[in-house]
């Protein structure tokens, strides 16, 4: 008792333990920090930003965004400013020194920006509307006139995606299966003029003729009106409306307007296609890769994950086979993800992949069906990858199941096969779901092997479509993790695309962090129920 | 016996179904591994195998006169013979059935007493003739269809025009002459003649436009006399060096573009042996000397210290007991084959300095001519009276031991380094597979990310297990376990675009907090537990990490001010440049960046696996050493730390696996330059990162393709390794635990 309270510092380790707990709180500060960064400027991205024009010392007009300020080394604030127009300026961002800015800066309520299809926004004033006639509009008129002419423009612009979409594509197979089945034929040693085949082709062909004079029209439609803008150097721009995503004002929009823009724009954020290179746009067809290729994943790997839990957890006696058996699970945890991706592509992609093609694909070759990366290469690769996750969740909840109920059940005469599918299963279905979701939000955020076996950069067909056999597992995807690193790595612009960056990942965390959240519970309510029914 | 019996067929069925699937299942996670292992090994396989070559043919010598050349095409069925009669012989090279023979222009009356050829791929051929003049003629081939079948034709074009042109206006012969071709309109002819003048000729042949013919424009001058006496001339490809090779002496002239010329190097070979042969290997930067001693040399320019290049050995092959009788290079590799007067041929490649193939006719007759296929897939010699041609089988020269891992001399280079750099569209420049920087990549990447992984993981696992109360705990595990689940894509990208640029800016305040937060924090606890009511310590005891947090987001402003204090105090601005300023290299997406950001990506890892094993550790033995009076932090330190330590060792193998094969993060946060740089403030390239970049575009089946695989099999076994020691160090805690 005297020695204890002589020493009380060294031995109560107060500073250790609050050394010890400062380790904690950076954990947590850096998961939040994290989540609070990337969800802070995706959110960002959706929001209208206010406008500025001021002039240089140089005498040039400037309108645009401020995106970013900061002090350079020498210690003067500048700011990066969106200035729009890359048709104009060559760029669209420019840096401007605080110094160099004579004017203030004005917010005026007219300016405006006008997302264009193709050089993305302009920055400027609209002028006039002039429509297929010749008449134009001006003054007060202008700007409801120019909503109405967009509102049109969209429905066109809706009508042209589903022809496109629709007979164009509709089309475009057919000539290509005529293609194959000449060359099929030509294989079999029959490579005489097929005259059935030619007289569908022109059939093809000729309904091709009207499809494109349909579309003709409707882009000529599109063209017909155009809205002016006069730009900051005061010259003026005539945007066709078939040209034009969308205009606002965001000096203004009142807290309403704003908020609506912002849900509008998330809203297209999440179901539109990607534009310019993916610096614009939305990131669908990226939502619907990653969404597919997990479903399509889960399902093999589910089988697989749930087998080896239950051999390993009920089956397997202790022995060489079972410390293998595990050594092995370990190791399929342990082994990077890349690794993943190339044994997916050395075994499914050339090995298998090209073994089929030979097989049943003969009449496209060279041109790769299956011997290439695709859906179901990268599927089955990260089926593999995500196996231990299930296996690790499953065999948790099995060494949940109390002992009694499988000793009841055998001894009612089950088998032991009996006593697995009709009571240990059920019982621990929320750990296998678990199990699951833990897998699914893993192979969500897995992209480095994916990059090798199936993901590309811009697909120009979704993998599921209204074609026979519907579900195309040969084809490539877009993911939204391989989105995050093309548009933000290897992108021309990534200035321009690093909003359209936060975002994406935005929608990628939410997805990963979400899916783990809901395992985290379900695990957590197994341990409550199994820790009553162990105690009843 | 009787219950059994009552069991219906059908249940017996899917007991046993489910019996054979389950166990089928679990013997297939064990085969998953396997195969992982032997498809990687399956495709690295190939790069150890040596290269073959066996006689295919043997083929008649098409025509008369003794060969000076020889053309294969790419297919290896039809082939060109330049005699010294002065006749190009088109034969077939499937039976040796001669198809043409075509006389060059001037050979007729003048005899043919020297010959050149441009490189392989160009095919041109000049002959020297012994009334000072010269022809220039290129071969090719030429696809077309016989019948439905396609083949290529040999073709000869004059692009000189159809007469010879003059060298020397007195008309002494050319006893020496060497040609290079900068494109197909210009080509540039050296020529020494009998009596030891050195001549140059520059000719440009160009359309006339009003007439429709070819005109070729020369432009002669004499470049004076060569003292030694040649055996043979060569011409750089640009021709800026004349080379003179003598008989144990070389001689290096500059040529400048007014017909000048000035000695620039002089070499004498080691022990006064015999030069044998001379040539360039493709892409023209390497001059292959062979000697009468049976060794062949490696020769190259590569930088001085005064700016100045110079021809230096570079390496040395023991090539055979006699003397070198001939060479024959590859076309688009470095590959050669020396050929002994006996008739013995060997092949190797030069800068992976591997042995590829020995063999030659073995009747020991003399090797007259020699030449490889476009593909490098045959190889023609011809001894005696018939050609032989060997089916050559060499896909993967230039991998060796060395050539991966030890420090190779790459043409040009001032010295021996270890690069890697694959992508070689041409054959100018020679693919460097060097795995030796990837592989410090991916150490220095692991390092560092231990370095801040290993203490904050541990720290937080002890607080944890043995200090935390158990609400918190139940909410802090999951959610610390989150930060594992956050994808690296989402973390490279944070650490390159948002994380990079702003420790550049705020470097000194980085490493202010490293040093600073802890003191603080001691500070704050010392300050806690003099001042604090008892009462308050005992409700806040296991609850610290919350206390902490208002501390921590008011130090966050208060580190960054006091950085940028000591960034005008004492960096001038800011500390990365101040860093440049004194000799660091600092890029912005550097390694401390990535130990920062991979860290936080493995440090949940090591976390969860430590925590558990320590909160795992037996009752029994806590609640001994409290009872006896032992402080918790004594307890933690001693007790639960040394028992559970075997588990974070293993926690940190898993750790350092993860890290080794993480790819995303340094993808995106490592400049992805190769270099081999222990400087924190560098960038790298890991092996993951390099196999994910660059086996996308890797042509399959290439080397290149196949190193990859290799550097993945690297990847495998590191962390099949770590992962096992960790798994068996587990498995040995467990008994323990279930002992005590």
């Amino acid at each position: 008792m005297a020695s204890v309270s002589q020493r009380p510092r060294a031995r109560s380790g107060t500073p250790g333990i609050w050394l010890c707990a400062s380790a904690v709180t950076l954990c947590l500060m850096l998961l939040a920090g994290l989540l609070l960064l990337v969800v802070t400027k995706g959110l960002h991205h959706f929001w209208p930003k206010p406008m500025v024009s001021f002039a240089t010392a140089s005498g040039e007009q400037v309108v645009g965004t401020i995106t970013r300020e900061e002090h350079d080394a020498a210690g003067s604030l500048r700011y990066l400013v969106k200035i729009g127009n890359r048709d104009v300026n060559g760029l669209g961002f420019r840096w401007y020194d605080s110094a160099d800015i004579v004017t203030g800066f004005d917010p005026g309520p007219e300016l405006t920006v006008m997302e264009r299809l193709e050089w993305g926004n302009a920055h400027g004033v609209p002028v006039s509307l002039r429509y297929a006639d010749g008449s134009t509009v001006e003054g007060d008129a202008l700007w409801p006139a120019i909503e109405k002419a967009l509102a049109q423009a969209d429905e066109l612009k809706g009508q042209v995606r589903e022809l496109s979409k629709g007979e164009v594509t509709a089309v475009n197979r057919e000539l290509e299966s005529l293609r194959l089945e000449g060359r099929r034929r030509e294989l079999a040693d029959n490579p005489g003029p097929h005259a059935d085949l030619e007289k569908r082709r022109d059939e093809v062909m000729s309904r091709n003729q009207g499809l494109s004079s349909k579309l003709g029209e409707l882009h000529k439609e599109l063209q017909s009106a155009s809205v002016s803008l006069r730009l900051s150097d005061g010259s003026e721009r005539s945007v066709t409306v078939g040209n034009i995503v969308r205009m606002y004002r965001p000096n203004d929009m009142n807290p309403f307007q704003k908020t609506w823009f912002f849900l509008d724009s998330f809203k297209s954020f999440i179901l539109e296609e990607p534009r310019e290179a993916n610096t614009e746009g939305g990131v669908y067809p990226a939502i619907y890769g990653t969404v597919l290729l997990v479903f399509i994943m889960s399902l093999l790997v589910m089988p697989l994950g749930v087998i080896t839990a239950v051999y390993l957890h009920e089956y397997a006696r202790s022995g060489p086979l079972i410390r293998l058996v595990r050594i092995s699970v370990n190791n399929l945890a342990g082994v990077p993800s890349i690794v993943y991706g190339v044994f997916g592509l050395g075994f499914f992609v050339y090995f298998i992949g090209s073994r089929l093609d030979a097989a049943f694909y003969q009449e496209s070759l060279p041109t790769p069906v299956f011997g290439t990366p695709g859906l179901l290469w990268s599927s089955l690769t990260l089926a593999l990858l995500t196996v231990p996750v299930v296996v690790v969740a499953t065999e948790e909840g099995l060494s949940r199941v109390p002992r009694a109920m499988r000793e009841g059940s055998l001894a009612l005469g089950a088998t032991r096969a009996e006593t697995l599918w009709r009571t240990i299963l059920p019982a621990c279905l929320p750990a296998i779901l678990t199990g699951q979701i833990l897998a699914v939000a893993r192979a969500a955020g897995e992209v480095a092997p994916l990059m090798l076996v199936g993901v590309v950069k811009h697909a120009p067909d979704l993998p599921v479509d209204g074609h026979f056999p519907f579900i195309h597992l040969e084809r490539k995807f877009m993911h939204l993790g391989f989105h995050i690193y093309d548009v933000g790595f290897q992108s021309p612009n990534v200035e321009a695309a690093r909003p359209l960056v936060y975002a994406t990942a935005m929608l990628l965390i939410t997805i990963v962090l979400v899916l783990n959240m809901s395992a985290v519970y379900l695990r957590s309510y197994l341990r409550k129920r199994y820790n009553i029914n162990e105690a009843v | 016996m009787s219950l059994r019996s009552r069991i219906s067929p059908r249940r017996r069925l899917v007991a046993a179904a489910t019996r054979v699937a389950v166990e089928g299942g679990g013997i297939f996670v064990v085969i998953s591994v396997a195969m992982i292992f032997l498809v990687l090994a399956a495709n690295v396989w190939p790069l150890f195998m040596s290269a073959t070559a066996e006689v295919r043919r043997t083929l008649s010598v098409p025509g008369a006169g003794d060969s000076l050349h020889y053309a294969l095409n790419e297919y290896v069925d039809s082939g060109v013979r330049v005699t010294s009669e002065g006749e190009a012989i088109f034969f077939s090279l499937k039976d040796g059935s001669l198809w043409e023979r075509q006389q060059l222009p001037g050979t007729d009356t003048a005899r043919v007493v020297s010959h050149a050829a441009t490189v392989p791929s160009h095919g041109g051929v000049a002959l020297g003739l012994d009334n000072g003049r010269f022809v220039y003629a290129q071969i090719y081939f030429e696809s077309g269809f016989e019948g439905s079948r396609q083949v290529s034709l040999p073709r000869l074009a004059l692009p000189l025009g159809e007469e010879p042109l003059p060298l020397d206006r007195s008309g002494s012969a050319l006893r020496h002459i060497a040609v290079a071709a900068a494109d197909d309109d210009s080509i540039v002819v050296v020529a020494i003649t009998a009596d030891g003048r050195a001549l140059r000729g520059d000719f440009t042949a160009e359309e006339n436009p009003f007439a429709g013919t070819m005109e070729v424009q020369s432009e002669l001058s004499g470049l004076g006399r060569v003292e030694l006496e040649p055996r043979q001339l060569l011409l750089a490809g640009d021709a800026s060096v004349m080379y003179v090779i003598g008989s144990t002496v070389m001689e290096l002239y500059q040529l400048d573009g007014d017909g000048g010329m000035a000695m620039r190097q002089r070499v004498k070979s080691r022990n006064a042996r015999g030069i044998s042969a001379a040539g360039w290997m493709s892409g023209g930067d390497s001059l292959l000397v062979g000697y009468a001693d049976g060794t062949v040399t490696q020769w190259f320019h590569a930088d001085t210290e005064y700016d100045q290049s110079e021809l230096v050995a570079v390496r040395s092959f023991d090539v055979h007991r006699d003397a070198v009788g001939a060479l024959a290079f590859e076309h688009d590799r470095r590959t050669f084959a020396a050929i002994s007067p006996g008739g013995g041929v060997s092949m190797h490649h030069a800068t992976s300095e591997k042995d590829l193939w020995r063999g030659g006719s073995g009747s020991g007759a003399r090797v007259d001519a020699a030449a490889f296929s476009p593909r490098g897939d045959a190889l023609l010699l011809e001894s005696g009276n018939s050609i032989d041609v060997y089916e050559v089988n060499n896909p993967h020269p230039e991998y060796s031991l060395r050539a991966v891992w030890d420090s190779i001399w790459y043409e040009g280079r001032a010295e021996p380094r270890h690069v890697w750099q694959s992508s070689s569209a041409s054959s100018d420049f020679e693919p460097k597979f060097s795995l030796s920087p990837l592989l410090f990549g991916t150490i220095k990447a692991s390092f560092y990310t231990m370095l801040f992984s290993v203490p904050v993981a541990i720290l937080a696992a002890c607080y944890s297990a043995c200090f935390m109360s158990r609400r918190l705990r139940q909410k802090v595990k999951p959610t610390i376990e989150m930060l594992a689940a956050v994808p690296t894509v989402i973390l490279g990208f944070v650490a390159g675009l948002w994380l990079a640029p702003l420790v550049e800016e705020h470097l000194s305040a980085v490493f202010m907090g490293m040093l600073l937060i802890p003191v603080a924090v001691v500070l704050l606890s010392l300050l806690w537990q003099a001042r604090a009511a008892a009462r308050f310590k005992e409700r806040c005891a296991g609850w610290e990490p919350i206390l902490l947090l208002l501390p921590a987001l008011l130090l966050i402003p208060v580190v960054g001010w006091l950085g940028g204090v000591a960034d005008s105090a004492w960096f001038g601005g800011q500390l990365s440049h101040w860093l440049v300023q004194h000799g660091i290299d600092h890029s912005q997406r550097n390694a401390l960046v990535v130990g920062i950001i991979m860290g936080v990506a493995v440090m949940p890892i090591i976390y969860s696996i430590s925590e558990d094993a320590m909160y795992e550790v037996p009752p029994s033995l806590v609640n001994g050493s409290l009872a006896l009076g032992a402080s918790r932090w004594q307890t933690m330190w001693r007790i639960v730390l040394l028992t559970a330590s075997p588990a974070l060792f293993s926690a940190i193998m898993i750790g350092l696996g993860r890290a080794v094969g993480e790819t995303m993060i340094v993808v995106m946060a490592t400049g992805n330059t190769p270099i081999m740089d222990l400087n924190i403030f560098e960038g790298f390239r890991a092996i993951s990162a390099n196999v994910a970049v660059e086996i996308p575009e890797a042509e399959k089946n290439s080397t290149h393709f196949r190193i990859l695989f290799l550097a993945t099999m690297l990847l495998f076994i590191i962390t099949f390794v770590l992962n096992t020691a960790a798994e068996l160090v587990r498995h040995h805690l467990r008994r323990r635990y279930s002992n005590l």
